[in-house]
């Protein structure tokens, strides 16, 4: 968020609706957003916000013919949603790169892991076969993997989970990319072995300078991790800020909402505060704030009218809400104390 | 040990399963997949069984419904020994015992009704009356709408399905609920209604669960006791309060530590204890204490040599270990420094201890 550092990418109202049989999906509307070099970027939100969709879209690996994309995704001063297919790929794998959730299913199981990377490694150089198995063991070596020369030879089953990942976080940095998409990277792994794999995403983007998305439903994640924060829901930005703010004082109360809901594991709570409802169907979202059917503090103008993305206070952190400022500070400080006790 | 006071016991129990090695499958080995373990589930309480995916937490679970036919041990439920019980002999018990699967998804039949799927065990056991009135009394009960009788599981959301999978639960009033990983693949928002559901529902029908989770913050809102396994075995188990308080098995206290935390205030000034690679493969499991490849305490000559027998440390809290935690929190520097620990690499960088 900050002017000095190198900006790498600048998403403008981005929208993707996807037409089917029963309706146009809106995925996402009018998202925007950027991202630095040396950024950690979280985005959070339950199944179906969105949050997905827009990376799909910013690696353009969504279907032309299937989606309608408007908007701009600005990468390094171009944008991306006007690229040729192969225009694309060169940027693809190359630049931006992305791990997945499951890293069974993104790699092949018949092939070697280490063959598997040199190929990543030949689709953008030119390079002997024998140099980029080289490089395939190097990089193995990077993320941790121990005796990198023979686990190449490796076949994915032979392979836990974790170094899975690894071997896919190998796989994103064949060509130093200055982005790394990761989504829900953590989430098919166990706890010990997540904190060792956010602990090599966070040390990758320092040694790199890359900048990183981060795509999980999981808020503690993104704590110990992002430097700014972006909470979708139903498409749509609710709030965007620097995550110490977000985490600290959330401004819209959907982030109230996820945040309470939350089992925390500091101590018993007497209820979990749940956000009443579910989330709303993508075909025929509510009218004007798309969270205001679960929102116990929805008012007058909040079913009719959309609420802009605006700072309140501080301009890099923004919120979509209708409820007044004061009225905010007001339910936040109350939300605080019914969770954490009065200030001492 | 009054009888009396627990629902279910469970000593030595020991679950082996053969695999088969090689293409050709000719030699056979074994997946010790639960290792002499004995607990007891007191009635009314919930007691939470943690661990990370392959440690043994649902097939101890299957063992105590006698789902599963275990290797070797005991297993008394309700005052009642059914180890050796025979399926048809289990049926009428089948009454007392209930599940809750992860899966809202794939643990409901697409093509029945929910009052078929909920009213299902009134069927199976040939209970016969208005069984059409108590579904959609039980509908109600977990949040659904009486009106929801005639609609398909794909109709509805997770969560809701969550609910349907609860009702079928309760149908023949159980004593005993095992929930294996009942919020694990719903939205954090549904599941706090799920959660707060549940506890409601032990409250109003004194029912006993064996709540299995790898979460250890959804854990602590539900259990009362913990159970902490680790590759087969159980490492530390005692009041959840005291768990998450003092624990005193490393392991639990690396659990603990490696749960990302949500606001920026509590994650500040903690570090994670990091452990060395990953578990252990539960066909040829570490000799001697099981945890010893990963310790961050580990002392040579004494772990990999003498397996810990499990001894009560703290009131009501039993854990393995030779060299449990003397406090916490800990950092990871003073966990490495317990006198004469031996492993001082920093182990995430690196991948499977090798």
């Amino acid at each position: 968020m900050t002017s000095s550092a190198e900006r790498l990418l600048d998403v403008r109202g981005l929208t993707v609706r996807f037409p089917t049989s029963d309706g146009v999906v809106q995925a996402v509307s009018d998202v925007s957003f950027t991202l630095s070099r040396g950024e950690t970027l979280g985005v959070v939100g339950e199944s179906g916000s969105g949050k997905s969709v827009s990376n799909l879209a910013t690696m353009g690996l969504l279907s032309r013919t299937r989606t309608v994309l408007t908007g701009e995704i600005l990468f390094n001063g171009r944008d991306l949603l006007t690229l040729r297919p192969e225009q694309m790929r060169e940027i693809r794998g190359k630049d931006i790169a992305m791990i997945f959730q499951d890293p069974f299913a993104s790699l092949h199981p018949m092939y070697r892991v280490g063959d598997q990377i040199a190929e990543a490694v030949l689709a953008h150089a030119d390079i002997g076969k024998d140099k980029a198995g080289q490089r395939a063991v190097e990089l193995l070596d990077q993320v941790g993997i121990p005796n990198a020369k023979s686990r190449a030879r490796d076949y994915p089953h032979q392979f836990s989970g974790g170094m899975r990942q690894r071997a896919m976080i190998a796989m994103a940095l064949v060509h130093n990319p200055s982005v790394l998409i990761a989504d829900e990277p953590t989430t098919a792994l166990d706890v010990t072995v997540q904190a060792q794999i956010l602990e090599l995403i966070d040390q990758v983007k320092k040694e790199y300078n890359i900048g990183v998305i981060l795509v999980t439903h999981d808020l503690g994640v993104v704590a110990e991790t992002a430097n700014s924060v972006l909470v979708m829901y139903a498409g749509r930005i609710m709030e965007y800020g620097p995550a110490s703010q977000v985490f600290d004082l959330p401004q819209h109360p959907y982030a109230w909402g996820l945040l309470d809901s939350m089992p925390t594991i500091e101590r018993r709570l007497e209820a979990l505060v749940p956000i009443e409802g579910s989330p709303p169907s993508l075909i025929a979202p509510p009218s004007g704030c798309p969270f205001h059917p679960r929102c116990p503090y929805a008012f007058g103008p909040c079913p009719k009218e959309r609420p802009p993305l605006v700072a309140p206070v501080s301009e890099a952190h923004l919120d979509a809400c209708h409820l007044p400022w004061d009225r905010k500070v007001d339910l936040g400080k109350r939300r605080s104390i019914e969770r954490l006790g009065e200030p001492a | 040990m009054s009888s009396n006071e627990n629902l279910v016991e469970v000593t030595g129990l020991t679950k082996h399963f053969a695999v088969k090695q090689g293409v050709f499958a000719r030699g056979s080995s074994v997946v010790h997949a639960v290792e002499d373990v004995s607990l007891t589930v007191r009635r009314g309480e919930t007691l939470g069984i943690v661990g990370e995916s392959g440690c043994g937490k649902s097939t101890t679970a299957r063992l105590m419904l006698r789902l599963l036919d275990p290797t070797a041990g005991r297993i008394v439920f309700d005052g009642r020994d059914v180890t050796k019980l025979s399926q048809r002999q289990l049926r009428p018990l089948r009454r007392e015992m209930q599940m809750i699967f992860q899966d809202p998804y794939s643990s409901l039949n697409p093509r029945k009704t929910v009052g078929q799927i909920v009213g299902a065990p009134y069927a199976i056991h040939g209970i016969k009356g208005d069984t059409r009135t108590r579904v959609r009394e039980l509908l109600e009960r977990v949040g659904l709408s009486p009106e929801h009788y005639n609609r398909y599981p794909h109709e509805f959301s997770g969560g809701q399905r969550q609910r349907i999978g609860v009702a079928r639960a309760l149908a023949l009033q159980p004593k005993l609920i095992v929930c294996d990983e009942p919020v694990s693949a719903l939205d954090v928002s549904i599941q706090a209604q799920v959660l707060n559901l549940l506890r409601s529902l032990q409250k109003d029908f004194q029912l006993t669960f064996v709540f299995i989770s790898h979460d250890l913050s959804v854990m602590r809102q539900i259990a009362d006791r913990i159970a902490v396994m680790y590759l087969g075995r159980l490492v530390e188990l005692g009041p959840s309060e005291s768990i998450y308080e003092h624990p005193q098995h490393p392991y639990s206290a690396a659990l603990l530590s490696a749960v990302p935390r949500p606001t920026a205030a509590a994650a500040n000034g903690r570090e994670r204890i990091m452990l060395s690679g990953d578990v252990p493969s539960p066909i040829d499991p570490p000799q001697a204490c099981i945890f010893h490849t990963r310790c961050p305490r580990f002392h040579a000559g004494h772990c990999d040599v003498e397996a810990p027998q499990l001894r009560e440390l703290k009131p009501a809290q039993v854990a393995a270990c030779h060299y449990p935690l003397e406090k916490w929190p800990m950092t990871d520097a003073e966990i490495r420094q317990a006198e004469g620990a031996e492993r001082e690499d920093r182990p995430h960088l690196e991948g499977a201890a090798s």
